[in-house]
């Protein structure tokens, strides 16, 4: 029941604000993976991709991902 | 008063469901700065060694996968992060399991060359602490150059929208006055979120005067942050989540507060200790360690004085009247015997200090 709760108010797009939490020394949370796939890379991120390629440093499969 | 019921109810909720969302990894106790306030015991050639990625990945993987809640955060901090040369296999690494990564910096060493090398790695979020304009913060930060490196950083970081972005600044006595330049500043930079906490009274900045405000401070900050909210710029300005506010509630965050310790948030500490946040008393409230238990087991059948509150219910708060809003402040407020709250942010708004 409270499982139900809680994923029905996570989809909820006004009651989001309240799963987005910040501890004092920690960072924002990231994006889901989805959306951080699809952002806009920018010039810098690409040409960082492309050297990493080249390099063969994008050896992990997550990071293939990115670069796609 | 309905607001505040929906609240409880909803904390209460996520209390029972514990939802692992944000997992800190103190990755290594190594740091390049000597800062004033500094809570944990970091110097440049630290006793602990750092943890090798390995050591995390296979507690990290005792999660299953289905199991891993979405979004779900591994946060690096230190010391320094930046420190260790094999940062960008840590991102890596995390990135190939579907796993948003973040990392705390002083910003040293974060220039272009790196900027790329951990986008490239898969970077998601990056905080980096900023305390003051140039000389209140190199005075923080106990080395010259700091106030131009972290600046730097913030700048490449702000130009990325691929992060998620933010600053913080611990205020002290000293930036107490420059707040508004420093606002300016950073909004010049192109920082969309600036974050605010004070410091936690233990150590070497229990000792230090200069880190803490008075009470009047206090709420003049709040009414600062009250009013950059209010004028709505470029920039949104938070306080942190560090205690409860009484009437400022609402006004200086976007929502209520929540002490997420020990509910969505553990850490792995430095020699393996499974906590919350890593600013909490690892001694008195570790819950396991990753070298002897799984994570998983230990985050789904201990953290109860994390999830169970009511043993704060003792010294100043043991008859307060808004208990159950603030359930003894932040988890990272108890410390040794834990006899007595070190911090009440709803009494210095009050001007009632103890
Ligand atoms: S006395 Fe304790 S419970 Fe009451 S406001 Fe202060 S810290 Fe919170
Ligand atoms: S322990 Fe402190 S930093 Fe961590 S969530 Fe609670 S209030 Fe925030």
């Amino acid at each position: 029941m409270r499982k139900w709760i809680h994923r029905g108010l996570k989809g909820l797009s006004l009651t989001t604000a309240l799963f987005v939490f910040q501890a004092c020394y920690g960072t924002p949370m990231t994006a889901p993976e989805e959306d951080y796939l699809a952002a806009p890379e920018t010039e810098v991120v690409d040409e960082a991709l492309q050297d990493a390629a080249q390099s063969g440093e994008l050896l992990q499969e997550g990071v293939e991902e990115i670069a796609e | 008063m309905i607001g505040r019921l929906l609240h409880r109810a909803f904390r209460a909720n996520e209390t029972a469901v514990h939802e692992l969302n944000y997992l800190f990894w103190e990755c290594t106790t190594r740091c390049n700065l000597h800062c004033r306030h500094c809570g944990s015991d970091c110097f440049a050639a630290s006793r602990d060694v750092d943890m090798p990625l390995e050591d995390f990945l296979r507690a990290f993987d005792t999660i299953p996968a289905a199991e891993r809640a979405h979004p779900f955060t591994v946060i690096l901090t230190g010391g320094e992060p930046l420190l260790r040369p094999d940062i960008a296999d840590i991102g890596k690494a995390l990135r190939g399991r579907g796993v948003g990564w973040s990392i705390v910096s002083n910003g040293w060493f974060y220039d272009e060359a790196m900027h790329r090398k951990l986008m490239a790695a898969g970077l998601g979020a990056l905080t980096i602490s900023l305390d003051g304009l140039e000389e209140a913060h190199d005075w923080m930060r106990g080395r010259a150059g700091s106030y131009a490196r972290a600046e730097r950083a913030i700048a490449l970081a702000a130009a990325e929208p691929r992060l998620a972005f933010d600053v913080v600044t611990c205020v002290n006595k000293r930036n107490f006055q420059e707040l508004d330049a420093l606002h300016d500043r950073l909004e010049a930079l192109g920082v969309k979120q600036w974050r605010i906490f004070t410091i936690i009274p233990i150590g070497r900045a229990a000792e230090d005067p200069e880190m803490h405000l008075s009470d009047a401070e206090f709420t003049a900050l709040m009414e600062f942050i009250v009013r950059k909210r209010r004028e709505g710029g470029k920039m949104k300005v938070t306080f942190s989540c560090e205690g409860y506010l009484g009437r400022y509630e609402n006004q200086v965050r976007d929502v209520p507060y929540f002490c997420h310790a020990g509910v969505n948030i553990a850490s792995v500490l430095i020699d393996g200790h499974i906590c919350a946040c890593p600013n909490i008393d690892r001694d008195a409230f570790s819950q396991g360690n990753i070298y002897e238990d799984s994570l998983y087991e230990v985050w789904e059948k201990r953290f109860q004085p994390f999830r169970d509150r009511s043993w704060t219910r003792r010294g100043r708060c043991a008859g307060c009247k808004v208990w159950r809003d603030c359930l003894g402040n932040g988890m990272h407020n108890w410390h040794g015997d834990c006899a007595e709250v070190l911090n009440c942010h709803y009494g210095k708004i009050l001007n009632k200090t103890v």
